[in-house]
């Protein structure tokens, strides 16, 4: 685990929704990415988790370089790539690099793109790969466990899985460093899901690949990922290696979802921890109340006047609450 | 290609009335390409002593007010009814379709000013559009096809701008610009192959409906012009018998314009089969 490769310094992303309030002059906005710091290095597995609807997409939609954000910088290899537009992004050298895995396998892949098509774009594209790829393609589909015979069809023809292997090739394609995968097993058949992450360990070992990994699953997390960021209504509320993260959470949102992990509450007094009270909206919220007053457990008065920021308590292990443990 | 050829021979067997089309479609074609060596006779040679003679073996639609065989006329008309409807289709497909990609895929400025353009085209009665640009640009063959591609336009831009809006936000879209497609790639490689289907529909809508412009046009008296063999006018001459009981020299090309009509509606529903990958087994 060498240097740093990417690094999101106060990375925010607010969507304009409804329609302008009476008598305001700005419309409302989501807060879907809120001063968002992460830092992924080289050849590390970094698990991102969180409610549905706390901006787990729309932040490695930031980073992988399909939405703009509204603050802050991506820093990618020592370069800021968060200052080119996304609609650009295309032509940037660093453009094969990071690469992402999308969650819905069959969206994902062109209907009328054949799996060797697909796979072989990015390496003409991003590559500059010329005239037969076939071998290369062949190749790559072995890596990822897709039989040569499957290559000549279209999405439509192949079963989820080999759709999920598909889209790994095509990520694989043009060789990056970075690794997103946003739920790339929520949409298949659970007796798939399995091996599909254990193709995706081996894939991370065998190539030394950065992995940004979404999931709801914390054991996969767990399982997968070095370390873990654990994200609330657009905030960072915690990181930390995964092994102590999971053993020792110092957040109490932290603590609610481990302590809610099906067998795994062993370590945690009390059990499990079940959260009650109303969700905050993320839009337009008070900047000086914590995210997750009103449902914290722990919630005391300072919680609504102050926004907790994120302390590193202990070297590598950040929280952002004012009561953490 | 030969996969390609297998699953238009499957589509096909699967369904007889998109076979019957497709038959007739080619016997259209073939016509329009060899008319001149299969008409039986010369479609303009007048000859006053058999002048109105009712279908028989010698003629078998029989002959108009001039003596001229109506089979053969009809025959020579395919190839001008034919062209006339493919170019102007052709060149409402490819306006209307480059029009309706951008609007639908960059949206803003773009999308109100051709979607503001369509909306004019629509708000007139399209037939009277037509009239009207022939009546304006002059009577000629190349006038009536640009009004017939005119008139379609707003069709295309509405397929193309709806599928392509639709497809903006598509997963495999946002997968093709990780992949390193820019705009012009994405709308030329990933969105516009998907929106063949629905175009293709829509081309064979038209062209029954590009026809049947051509032949109003003419028959009203704009556009080809007498004594060209054109199905319109064929109509339009022997409308003024039929009260007289001369049926057959309007009867015989107003069926086979229906026809041809009829042959385009039906060949939209397979064409669309044959284009969908997902048909394919
Ligand atoms: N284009 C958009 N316009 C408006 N709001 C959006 C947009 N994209 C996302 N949001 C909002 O941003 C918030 C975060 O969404 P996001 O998809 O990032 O959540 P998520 O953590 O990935 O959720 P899930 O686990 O369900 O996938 C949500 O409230 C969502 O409604
Ligand atoms: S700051 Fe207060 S409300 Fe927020 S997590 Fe900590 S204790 Fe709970
Ligand atoms: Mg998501």
């Amino acid at each position: 685990m060498s240097g740093v490769l990417l690094e999101t310094v106060g990375l925010s992303r607010r969507f304009a929704v409804g329609r302008r309030a009476a008598g305001g002059k700005r419309a409302s906005m989501l807060h879907a990415g809120d001063d968002v710091n992460l830092r992924v290095h080289a050849g590390e597995s970094v698990g991102l988790v969180g409610e549905s609807g706390c901006g787990k997409s729309t932040l490695v939609r930031l980073v992988s370089r399909l939405l703009d954000p509204s603050e802050g910088a991506i820093v990618f290899r020592e370069r800021d790539i968060g200052a080119v537009p996304a609609a650009q992004f295309a032509a940037h050298p660093e453009r094969g690099k990071i690469q992402m895995v999308f969650q819905d396998p069959t969206d994902s892949l062109n209907p009328r793109y054949s799996a060797a098509d697909t796979i072989a774009e990015p390496m003409r594209l991003l590559r500059g790969a010329r005239g037969d790829l076939a071998i290369a393609v062949r190749a790559l589909a072995d890596a990822v466990g897709l039989a040569p015979e499957l290559l000549a069809r279209f999405p439509h023809q192949l079963s989820g899985g080999q759709k999920a292997r598909v889209g790994i090739a095509r990520a694989l394609a043009s060789e990056p460093d970075l690794l997103i995968l946003d739920e790339p097993t929520s949409a298949l058949d659970v007796s798939v899901q399995a091996i599909i992450l254990q193709l995706l360990a081996r894939l991370r070992r065998e190539r030394g690949l950065a992995y940004l990994f979404v999931s709801h699953d914390l054991n996969v997390v767990r399982l997968l990922c070095d370390r873990v960021v654990v994200m609330y209504l657009g905030r960072v509320v915690e990181s930390g290696p995964a092994a102590e993260v999971f053993a020792h959470p110092r957040h109490p949102y932290t603590r609610a979802l481990v302590s809610a992990i099906p067998g795994g509450t062993a370590n945690l007094a009390g059990g499990r921890i079940r959260l009650s009270g109303e969700v905050r909206s993320p839009i337009d919220p008070d900047p000086a109340v914590c995210r997750f007053y009103g449902r914290c457990m722990q919630g005391a008065p300072r919680c609504g006047a102050e926004m907790p920021l994120l302390r590193e308590p202990v070297a590598g292990h950040a929280v952002a609450c004012h009561f953490d443990r | 290609m030969s996969a390609t050829l297998r699953h238009i021979r499957y589509v096909l067997s699967e369904n007889l009335v998109t076979l019957g089309a497709f038959a007739l479609f080619t016997a259209f074609v073939l016509l329009a390409v060899l008319g001149p060596i299969v008409a039986p006779y010369d479609p303009l040679a007048t000859d006053t002593a058999r002048a109105m003679q009712p279908p028989s073996a010698a003629h078998w639609f029989g002959t108009d007010a001039l003596g001229r065989d109506i089979l053969s006329r009809i025959i020579i008309a395919t190839r001008l009814d034919f062209g006339i409807a493919v170019a102007a289709v052709a060149l409402s497909f490819v306006f209307g379709i480059a029009l309706g990609l951008a609007a639908g895929f960059f949206g803003g400025w773009w999308d109100r000013i051709i979607l503001r353009l369509a909306d004019t085209i629509m708000a007139f009665p399209l037939f009277v559009l037509a009239m009207g640009i022939v009546a304006a640009l002059g009577n000629s063959v190349a006038n009536i096809v640009y009004a017939t591609a005119i008139i379609n336009l707003p069709f295309y831009i509405r397929v193309a701008r709806a599928e392509a809006n639709v497809r903006r936000n598509a997963g495999f879209v946002e997968a093709a610009r990780l992949a390193g497609n820019g705009d012009w790639r994405i709308l030329s490689h990933h969105i516009f192959p998907n929106i063949l289907p629905p175009a293709m529909v829509q081309v064979s809508l038209n062209m029954g409906w590009a026809i049947l412009n051509a032949a109003g046009l003419s028959f009203i008296g704009l556009g080809v012009r007498p004594p060209t063999p054109e199905w319109g006018i064929m109509v339009a001459e022997g409308a003024t018998y039929i009260i007289s009981g001369e049926w057959w020299v309007a009867f015989f090309p107003g069926m086979v314009l229906m026809l041809a009509v009829f042959c385009f509606n039906l060949l939209g529903d397979g064409l669309r089969d044959i284009i969908d990958p997902r048909r394919r087994t």
